[in-house]
C-alpha cells in the first residue's frame, strides 16, 4: 500500500481512538465518581407560598434529615431516604405566615438550607 | 448501551458525510483521479473545502428561505456531491491528466509529485511516530478539558443550538462579534446527528480541525521546500512541541473555533495560492524566467480558484483571520515587488494570464454575490471594521514585548524562528513563491504583533501573536534543517565544520527545543479535576429553566460560577439571556463605559442603585455562588432562598 494512504489510515485510527475515548469521558461530570459529594436542596415552586420541597442527591450518602423552622422554630421535622440520582419530592402541610420560614437538611457533614419570607 | 453505540456510529458516518465527501467530491469534479494532488493532499484539502462547501450549502438555503431541517441539510448535501460526481463522470480531465506524471511545476531538483510525497524507511516511522505523539498529547490534555466549561465554547454552542432549534441561520442579534462559519458545520453535524452541544462532539470537530490544520502546513512545507526533512521537522515544531499551548490544544478545549478554523483555512488558502502561483517563477526558481518555459496555466488557473473558494470560507469564518490575511496579502505584493522588481513586467503578463481566467473570475463573482447578496457576515454590516483600525485605544492593544512572544511561542522555537527568517532572508529564492508567502506570512504578523502602532492595527497584539506560531514552526524546521543537514549537502556547499561537532550540535539544540517544547504537555496529565461545580450550575440552571417564564429576569454571575457561558443554553430565550454579572475589571474600563445594574444587583441589592436596577429591569431571580455572595442576600426580607447546593444559591425576589 502507498505510503499516504497508510498515514490516512494512521491518521484516521488514531482520530477514531480518540473521538472514542473522549466520548465515553464526556458525561463526567453527571458519574458521581468524578463529583465531589453533593445534594440539590429547592422548593418545589419559587414563586408561591408553598413550601413543598424537593432533594437531588449526587453524593454516596443515603439519608436526609429535614427540619420546618418558623424564626428559628421547629415546627416538624423527618426522615427520607434518597439514592444517588435520584430526587424525591416532600410535601409541607403546615402553613406559616408572616415569617421567615426555612427548610433546613443535613445529610453526613454537609448542611443545606432554604428559605421563603411568607407575608401575612 | 445499544442506543449509545448506534449513535456513535451514526455521528461518524454524518461526520464523514459532512466533513469529507462534499469536498472529495469537488476535488473528483475538478481534478478527475489525476495526480495533481497526492493521496495525502486530497484527504487533507477535501475537510477543508467541505468546511466551505457545506457553509455556502446552508447559505443556499437560508437565500431560498428553506428552513435547515435535518432533511434539508442531508439532500441538500446529497445533492452537491451528487452534483459533483455527475460533473466527474461526464467530464473529461485529458488536460489535467496529461500533467499528472508530469514535473512539478516549481521543482528545483525536477522531483515528482509521487517523489515529494514518497518518504524513506526511517522518515515514514518518524512521520507516523510524530502523528501519534501529536493526537495522544492533544487527547490526555482535553481528557480534563472536554467537558462543557469553556466560556468560548459556552457562547458558540447557544449560536448552534439556536440554528438547531429554529432551522434557520443565525442572525446573532446584530453582534458582530460572531460570524456564520464559526456555526454552520456544527450546526449541521448537530442537526444531521442529533448529538447534543453539551457532549464531546464540539471539541471532537474542533480537535479534527485543529489537527488538519497542523496536516495543511506539513504538505504546504514539503511542497514549497521540496524537502520532506523540513517539513517532519515542521511536523515536530507545530504538532508535537508546543501541543498545548495556545493556539494548539488549549483553543480546541477553549472552544476558541474561529482562530481554530482559521489557522486551519488561512494556510489552506495559501497553498492553492502557492500552487497557484508557482508557475510564475518559471520552474526554476533560482533561476532567470524562459519564455519556454512549461507553464502549467489550467492548473495554476484552477488552483487559484479554490484559493478564492477557500478565502471566501476565511471571510464567512473569522474576521480577525481575514484581517490578518489582508495584511498578509499586502506583504506578499510589497516583498514580490521588491525581490522582483526588474522582472515584474512578466510576472504580471503571468498573473494576468491566470487571474483573468473564467475558473477565478467566476468563483471570484459568485463569491462576491454570496457575500453581499446572499448572506453578509455580520461584522461587514457594523463597524467593526472602523474599531480594528486605528491607534491602540488599550494597554492590551499596544503591542507585545520579545518576553511576551517568548512564553506564547516557546523560547527554542522563537529562537530558531528568527534564525530561519534570517537564513530565508540571505538564501532567498524571489521565484519561489513559497519563499514570499512565508516570509510575509511571518514578518506581517510579527510586526502586527509587536508594533501595531505602525499599521494603525487596534486589536489585542495576544491574539494576534497566536497566529505567528505558525510560520513560526516553519522557519524553525527549516533553521534546523539547514543548520544541521546532510553532511553531503553541506561538503556540497563548501562547508568544512567537522561532522562530529555538527552531531553534537544538533544533539544540544534538539535536547534544548525537545525540553522546551515537552514542557507544556505536562499539563496534560494534570491530575483529576472535581466536576461537581458544573454539575451544580447545570443543575442549577435546569431547575430555573423549569421554574421560570420568559417574564422572568434572572441575573447570574460570570466571576464565580463554573460554566456560566453554558447557562443560556439551558433556556434559548435570547443570547444575553439571562443577565450576567461580567469580571469585575470590565466595570472599571476606562475606554468603554458600561451599564452598572448587573454589578449592583449582585453586589449591593439593597442600596439605592441596586434597587433602581431591580425596578428597572424587572429581575425577580439572582444566581449566586453562596461562598461569596449569599451575605448581602440572607438579610434581606423580600428575597427567598429558593434553590442551594454547596456551589449555587438561587434567590427570589418575592416584591
Amino acid at each position: 500500500m502507498p505510503q499516504p494512504k497508510i498515514i490516512i489510515i494512521f491518521i484516521s485510527v488514531l482520530f477514531f481512538a480518540s473521538s472514542v475515548y473522549l466520548f465515553a469521558i464526556d458525561s463526567r461530570y453527571n458519574d458521581p465518581k468524578y463529583n465531589k459529594s453533593w445534594y440539590a436542596l429547592s422548593f418545589a415552586d419559587p414563586k408561591s407560598n408553598s413550601l413543598d420541597f424537593a432533594i437531588e442527591n449526587f453524593s454516596n450518602e443515603s439519608d436526609f434529615h429535614w427540619e420546618l423552622l418558623a424564626d428559628k422554630i421547629k415546627v416538624s421535622e423527618g426522615d427520607v431516604q434518597i439514592g444517588n440520582g435520584e430526587k424525591k419530592d416532600i410535601k409541607i402541610d403546615t402553613a406559616t405566615t408572616g415569617k421567615k420560614t426555612t427548610i433546613t437538611v443535613s445529610s453526613g457533614n454537609i448542611k443545606q438550607e432554604i428559605y421563603k419570607n411568607i407575608s401575612e | 448501551m445499544l442506543e449509545i453505540i448506534a449513535n456513535q456510529i451514526l455521528f461518524y458516518i454524518v461526520l464523514v458525510f459532512v466533513l469529507f465527501i462534499p469536498g472529495y467530491s469537488l476535488l473528483l469534479a475538478i481534478f478527475g483521479k489525476s495526480k495533481t494532488l497526492s493521496a495525502l493532499e486530497r484527504f487533507i484539502i477535501s475537510f477543508g473545502l467541505s468546511i466551505i462547501s457545506v457553509d455556502f450549502i446552508n447559505f443556499s438555503l437560508s437565500g431560498l428561505h428553506i428552513p435547515i431541517t435535518r432533511l434539508a441539510t442531508l439532500i441538500s448535501i446529497m445533492l452537491f456531491i451528487l452534483i459533483c460526481l455527475i460533473i466527474y463522470k461526464f467530464r473529461c480531465h485529458p488536460e489535467l491528466d496529461s500533467g499528472s506524471k508530469k514535473v512539478d511545476s516549481g521543482s528545483r531538483s525536477g522531483m515528482t509529485d509521487e517523489k515529494l510525497f514518497n518518504f524513506s524507511k526511517n522518515q515514514f516511522v518518524l512521520i507516523l511516530l510524530l502523528l501519534f505523539l501529536t493526537i495522544f498529547i492533544k487527547t490526555a490534555y482535553l481528557t480534563d478539558t472536554v467537558f462543557p466549561t469553556a466560556t468560548d465554547m459556552g457562547h458558540h454552542m447557544y449560536w448552534t443550538q439556536w440554528m438547531i432549534d429554529n432551522h434557520q441561520l443565525p442572525t446573532y442579534e446584530g453582534m458582530p462579534d460572531f460570524i456564520i462559519g464559526e456555526h454552520v458545520i456544527f450546526g449541521a453535524i448537530g442537526l444531521a446527528s442529533g448529538a447534543s452541544v453539551f457532549s464531546a462532539f464540539p471539541v471532537i470537530i474542533l480537535l479534527l480541525i485543529n489537527l488538519l490544520g497542523i496536516l495543511t502546513v506539513f504538505i504546504l512545507t514539503l511542497r514549497i521546500f521540496k524537502q520532506k526533512t523540513i517539513a517532519i521537522l515542521t511536523l515536530l515544531f507545530l504538532g508535537v512541541l508546543y501541543a498545548v499551548s495556545s493556539p494548539q490544544v488549549k483553543f480546541v478545549g477553549g472552544g476558541v473555533i474561529g482562530n481554530l478554523i482559521g489557522n486551519f483555512l488561512m494556510p489552506l488558502s495559501f497553498y492553492f495560492y502557492y500552487r497557484a502561483f508557482s508557475a510564475i517563477g518559471g520552474s526554476a526558481y533560482g533561476g532567470e524566467l524562459q519564455e519556454d518555459e512549461p507553464f502549467e496555466l489550467s492548473n495554476s488557473r484552477i488552483f487559484l480558484a479554490l484559493a478564492i473558494f477557500s478565502t471566501f470560507g476565511l471571510f464567512y469564518t473569522h474576521h480577525l483571520t481575514s484581517f490578518i490575511f489582508l495584511f498578509i496579502w499586502v506583504m506578499i505584493v510589497l516583498i514580490l515587488s521588491l525581490t522582483n522588481f526588474k522582472n515584474l513586467g512578466e510576472i504580471f503578463r503571468k498573473l494576468r494570464k491566470i487571474i483573468f481566467s473564467p475558473q477565478a473570475l467566476s468563483v471570484f463573482f459568485v463569491g462576491l454575490f454570496f457575500f453581499f447578496f446572499v448572506f453578509t457576515p455580520n461584522y461587514i454590516k457594523t463597524s467593526a471594521v472602523n474599531t480594528a483600525v486605528g491607534a491602540p485605544s488599550k494597554g492590551t492593544r499596544v503591542g507585545l514585548t520579545i518576553a511576551n512572544l517568548r512564553s506564547s511561542i516557546g523560547e527554542a522555537r522563537l529562537a530558531l524562528g528568527f534564525l530561519g527568517i534570517m537564513i530565508l532572508a540571505f538564501g532567498f529564492k524571489k521565484r519561489n513563491f513559497g519563499y514570499t508567502i512565508l516570509a510575509a506570512w511571518a514578518v506581517m504578523i510579527f510586526i502586527m504583533s509587536t508594533a501595531p502602532h505602525l499599521l494603525f492595527v487596534n486589536l489585542p497584539s495576544d491574539r494576534i501573536g497566536n497566529y505567528l506560531s505558525y510560520p513560526i514552526a516553519i522557519l524553525s524546521a527549516y533553521s534546523l534543517y539547514f543548520v544541521f543537514r546532510p553532511k553531503s549537502e553541506l561538503e556540497k556547499n563548501g562547508s568544512f565544520i567537522p561532522n562530529n561537532f555538527i552531531k553534537f550540535g544538533l544533539a544540544i539544540i534538539l535536547t534544548f527545543v525537545l525540553v522546551d517544547g515537552l514542557s507544556d504537555s505536562a499539563l496534560s496529565f494534570k491530575n483529576k479535576t472535581d466536576l461537581s461545580p458544573v454539575a451544580e450550575a447545570f443543575n442549577a440552571s435546569n431547575y430555573l429553566a423549569k421554574s421560570t417564564t420568559t417574564s422572568d429576569i434572572i441575573l447570574k454571575d460570570h466571576n464565580y460560577i463554573t460554566s456560566d457561558s453554558w447557562i443560556k443554553t439551558f433556556f434559548m430565550r435570547g443570547y444575553t439571556y439571562p443577565l450576567s454579572r461580567g469580571y469585575f475589571k470590565r466595570y472599571e474600563d476606562p475606554t468603554k463605559p458600561r451599564e452598572m445594574c448587573t454589578l449592583n444587583m449582585i453586589s449591593s441589592p439593597d442600596n439605592a442603585a441596586g434597587k433602581d436596577c431591580f425596578a428597572e429591569t424587572r429581575t425577580d431571580f439572582i444566581m449566586i455562588n453562596p461562598q461569596f455572595d449569599s451575605a448581602q442576600f440572607t438579610k434581606l426580607k423580600n428575597f427567598n432562598q429558593v434553590y442551594s447546593t454547596s456551589g449555587i444559591n438561587i434567590y427570589y425576589k418575592n416584591n
